[in-house]
């Protein structure tokens, strides 16, 4: 395997300025955007250095106050036994300056937005940190709207991301590890944790399958999720992701891992429970009343979505005799003089409304409205009375689509279950919706993130189990962290008096 | 190789599964006529039945009335007319949608157990399917009668203007075009109010499988009015299947205070004739008890009535100046006089007996009714029957006596 970046330990050449400087341009050959300065120190000495850094990626004002300015006034002592240590302890003021040989450092600081100072008569150079490249500013994430709530979101940047992360976790048994993905990107990584809550076989299982990445490029954590999760062919997500430094820290509390790449505001988070698909940060902001009934809803909408259409299909053409008469009649009536089979008409219908929102998501915010004219009119109104389609699909597809809207997390897997049903109870009726059902429900039982069943552990026994599955209990009744997720279970001492 | 053998053994139980279940009749609606009637009548031209048939014409229903149509077909049997039905219709029919069937009195006479067998044996009609009698010639033409209904509709809303569907406004459902819906509906109204009983298939099985009770069905007849053009009257009596008989509609409404009714209104007087308090039951309960002595049968009716004071058709005022008390004895006094006349007429013109009596013996002592049981149609019409009533009056409906200010 060809390996274009790796520099194993090789180091600079020599200790001659000049040589090293070619060396290292050498290396970049073809990078019109890297930059050197070269600086003459006005003192007696007239010691020669040159910066070394890539243009855009560093932050000009601090270079030229703290690092050119004193590298061209200090008065350097007489008797200058180390040069480099001088300049690393006195001389420059960068918040960090790493002395070292290794070409592949250097390399790696360039690109970084580090600059690289090469000073004549040394092998040693120091790596001054000068990041400055622009980034986005903390936003309220897109996707991840809440009433309530802490609008801050991650952004692109690791360290700010881990900041983020930090400040909500202000302890020591925070341990933050950082890894490297890609050996193109050279992606870094933080996988985060709180080391007393954290089951170590999940750490551990995590950090090996971690190990065996072995990829050119990781653009977004959607790609570490992937090559990592558990049952890949299943559809299903075994890895929870989110934009919303809150809800890592929530999550984290539970005993969870979470991985933060550079590059990507989403984190994921392992173990994922299905139930946490249906959660939102906003449920523990909320009264746990209308957080209940919000969540009742989205599970109920979920199930509603993938079944539908199916139980239509089955209804009307397998057993019409379980419609009452008057819906029968009626449905019959709106079916008179529409050409195609009621599975025809439904599966054309889903596709289309499956069309309208993906160009809706794709299409810019000012065309929206000519999406939902077009949409509503041309394919509600004049679909049904050109006869192109019945109107009871109309109102089945767009029960569907709305249903299936409430729960972006797990989209794919509610349209490829949905489509699953139908097929099969356009084959056998109810009877083949029952089939898709026990299909459905034992891949969920079946399916495991890092060793953890995602259906949550079977022997669910107590209501303590319950508290935040279905419903969301009132605080004072989450005594004890989520089944399974880790072993330090108690969440809060009861308290007469927080009550 | 082995995991695509593995999948393929999956697949091909599944497939086969697939064939075992019997579900594999996917069928367009529109590709279904839905049948909401049907009226058994005796066949013409050599063949045994003659059934009319009420579909929905769904392709006419562009408005918002539904309407309908009427199928004529003959067979030897029901099963065959079903099934010659389908020559003259273009699709299937489909009956799981039925709502009610009408036998006419010649059907009738012959004996139900024969007729009904079909729709006990096939998986399609239903057992909540309402059953009748026709009192007019044949039961075929009371669904005929809604067609003229429609078309009068249609007419009436054409020189009204042109709005709509015409008829169909002041009633309820979209369905009003349809004969046999309107039946079904009046019958859930009738029921209730104590006018007539309603008598679905499985009812219909329980009692002539059953012991010691003989089948009433409720009456269909021409009302020669344009909304309503069939009325539930009257009450048809069975000996065993067969029909024997007729019951008027006060008759009918004394022979069912036997069964559980409620908001019915039951008009009692000082004088037969002059019946003008009026009492809303609110609950009724009869017993009957079997008495033997001495190889005479004699029954022990409790009639137990709760009831409020609904009106008085009176200039006086009855019940403030003679109390509860006074009222509830003459409900009593009259509650008597209906129930062994009602009683005594059955006895004396059909020997049926439709009151259960020999159930009750059967259910008491099931090994002197196996002795019973072939005579007990000549035995019954000389029962002696004991009437006990018991009308209570929970409540008068007025705080404050009527005419005081």
């Amino acid at each position: 395997m060809e390996n274009h970046d790796a520099f194993g330990s090789a180091k600079l050449p020599s200790e001659q300025l000049e040589s090293n400087l070619k060396y290292v341009f050498n290396l970049f050959q073809g990078d019109d955007t890297l930059r050197k300065r070269e600086i003459t120190n006005t003192g007696k000495q007239g010691y020669k250095f040159c910066l070394i850094y890539a243009d855009g990626m560093v932050d000009s004002k601090l270079m030229s106050d703290n690092i050119v300015r004193p590298l061209m006034r200090y008065q350097f002592p007489e008797d200058c036994s180390d040069l480099v240590d001088m300049v690393q302890t006195s001389v420059v003021c960068a918040n960090s300056a790493e002395r070292t040989q290794e070409v592949e450092k250097i390399v790696q600081a360039i690109v970084y937005g580090d600059t690289v100072l090469l000073i004549d008569g040394s092998a040693d150079v120091l790596i001054l940190d000068t990041k400055g490249w622009a980034k986005r500013s903390v936003e309220e994430p897109e996707s991840e709207r809440v009433l309530r709530g802490p609008r801050e979101g991650f952004n692109e940047s690791l360290l700010v991301n881990i900041s983020m992360i930090r400040r909500r976790l202000r302890t020591p048994d925070l341990k933050l590890n950082m890894l490297t993905f890609g050996r193109r990107t050279r992606t870094k990584a933080c996988l985060c944790y709180l080391d007393s809550l954290v089951d170590k076989h999940v750490l551990e299982d995590l950090k090996k399958r971690l190990s065996k990445i072995d990829i050119d490029g990781t653009l977004d954590t959607q790609y570490i999720s992937e090559l990592i999760r558990d049952k890949p062919y299943a559809g299903i997500d075994t890895i929870g992701s989110t934009e919303r430094p809150d809800v890592v820290a929530a999550k984290m509390l539970e005993g969870r891992i979470a991985l933060i790449l550079d590059g990507s505001p989403q984190v994921m988070t392992v173990p994922f429970l299905l139930i946490e698909a249906f959660q939102s940060d906003e449920d523990y902001y909320l009264s746990y009343l209308f957080s209940s009934i919000g969540r009742i809803l989205r599970i109920f909408a979920f199930y509603v979505s993938i079944s539908l259409p199916s139980v239509y299909i089955a209804a009307v053409t397998y057993h019409p005799e379980i419609l009452p008469a008057p819906l029968l009649i009626s449905i019959a009536q709106a079916r008179q003089g529409v050409p195609f089979p009621t599975i025809l008409e439904l599966v054309m219908m889903l596709i289309v409304f499956e069309l309208l929102r993906e160009s809706g998501g794709r299409m810019p915010g000012n065309m929206g409205q000519t999406l939902s004219i077009v949409g509503a009119l041309v394919i509600g109104q004049a679909a049904v009375e050109a006869k192109i389609v019945s109107a009871p699909i109309i109102i089945i597809v767009a029960t569907t689509g709305i249903t299936g809207l409430m729960n972006q997390k797990i989209k794919g897997f509610d349209i490829a279950s949905r489509f699953l049903m139908l097929a099969m109870s356009s084959v056998l009726g109810l009877y083949g919706f029952l089939f898709a059902n026990i299909a459905l429900l034992s891949l969920l039982y079946q399916t495991d993130s890092f060793g953890v069943p995602i259906m949550g552990r079977m022997r669910m026994t107590k209501l303590q189990d319950y508290k935040d599955t279905y419903i969301r209990a009132p605080w004072w009744l989450m005594l004890k962290r989520p089944k399974g997720l880790t072993k330090n279970v108690t969440r809060q001492k009861r308290s007469d008096a927080a009550k | 190789m082995k995991r695509a053998v593995r999948w393929a053994a999956v697949v091909l139980a599944a497939a086969s599964l697939a064939t075992l279940t019997g579900c594999q009749n996917y069928q367009e609606v529109e590709n279904q006529d839905i049948v909401v009637g049907m009226a058994i009548d005796k066949g013409q031209q050599g063949y045994r039945y003659h059934m009319t048939f009420e579909i929905v014409d769904a392709a006419a229903g562009q408005s918002d009335q539904i309407k309908s149509k009427v199928l004529e077909a003959d067979g030897n049997t029901i099963s065959d007319a079903a099934d010659n039905a389908t020559k003259y219709a273009d699709k299937n029919l489909f009956y799981s949608d039925c709502k009610i069937v009408i036998f006419s009195k010649d059907i009738a006479k012959e004996g139900l157990t024969q007729v009904l067998d079909w729709f006990n044996r096939d998986s399609k009609p239903r057992f909540t399917m309402h059953m009748y009698v026709s009192s007019e010639k044949t039961a075929g033409e009371l669904l005929k009668l809604g067609q003229g209904s429609q078309q009068g509709g249609q007419q009436g809303g054409a020189q009204g203007g042109g709005q709509g569907g015409g008829q169909g406004d002041g009633q309820k459902g979209s369905q009003s075009g349809i004969i046999s819906m309107q039946i079904a509906d009046a019958m859930e109204s009738v029921s209730t109010g104590g006018k007539s009983k309603q008598l679905l298939l499985y009812d219909v099985n329980n009692i002539l499988l059953g012991e010691g009770q003989d089948l009433t069905l409720p009456c269909l007849q021409n009302s020669n009015q344009q909304i309503q053009p069939v009325e539930i009257k009257g009450t048809a009596v069975f000996n065993g299947d067969k029909y024997a008989g007729y019951l008027d509609d006060d008759a009918t409404q004394n022979f069912l205070l036997f069964n559980k009714i409620k908001d019915s209104i039951y008009l009692v007087g000082e004088n037969p004739s002059q019946r003008n308090i009026a009492l809303e039951i609110l609950r009724n309960e009869v017993t009957v008890n079997p008495e033997m002595k001495d190889g005479k049968i004699s029954m022990k009716v409790k009639v137990k009535i709760e009831c409020s004071f609904d009106e008085e058709n009176t200039p006086q005022n009855f019940l403030l100046e003679n109390g509860f008390k006074a009222v509830e004895e003459i409900a009593n006094k009259t509650l008597k006089e209906d129930i062994g006349e009602i009683i005594k007429r059955v006895q004396r013109d059909f020997g049926c007996d439709i009151f259960g009596f020999g159930r009750r013996i059967y259910q008491e002592n099931p090994k002197e009714w196996k002795k019973l049981k072939s005579t007990w149609h000549q035995k019954f019409r000389t029962v002696a029957v004991e009437i006990e009533p018991d009308v209570t009056i929970a409540n008068a409906g007025f705080a404050k006596p009527k005419g005081t200010k």
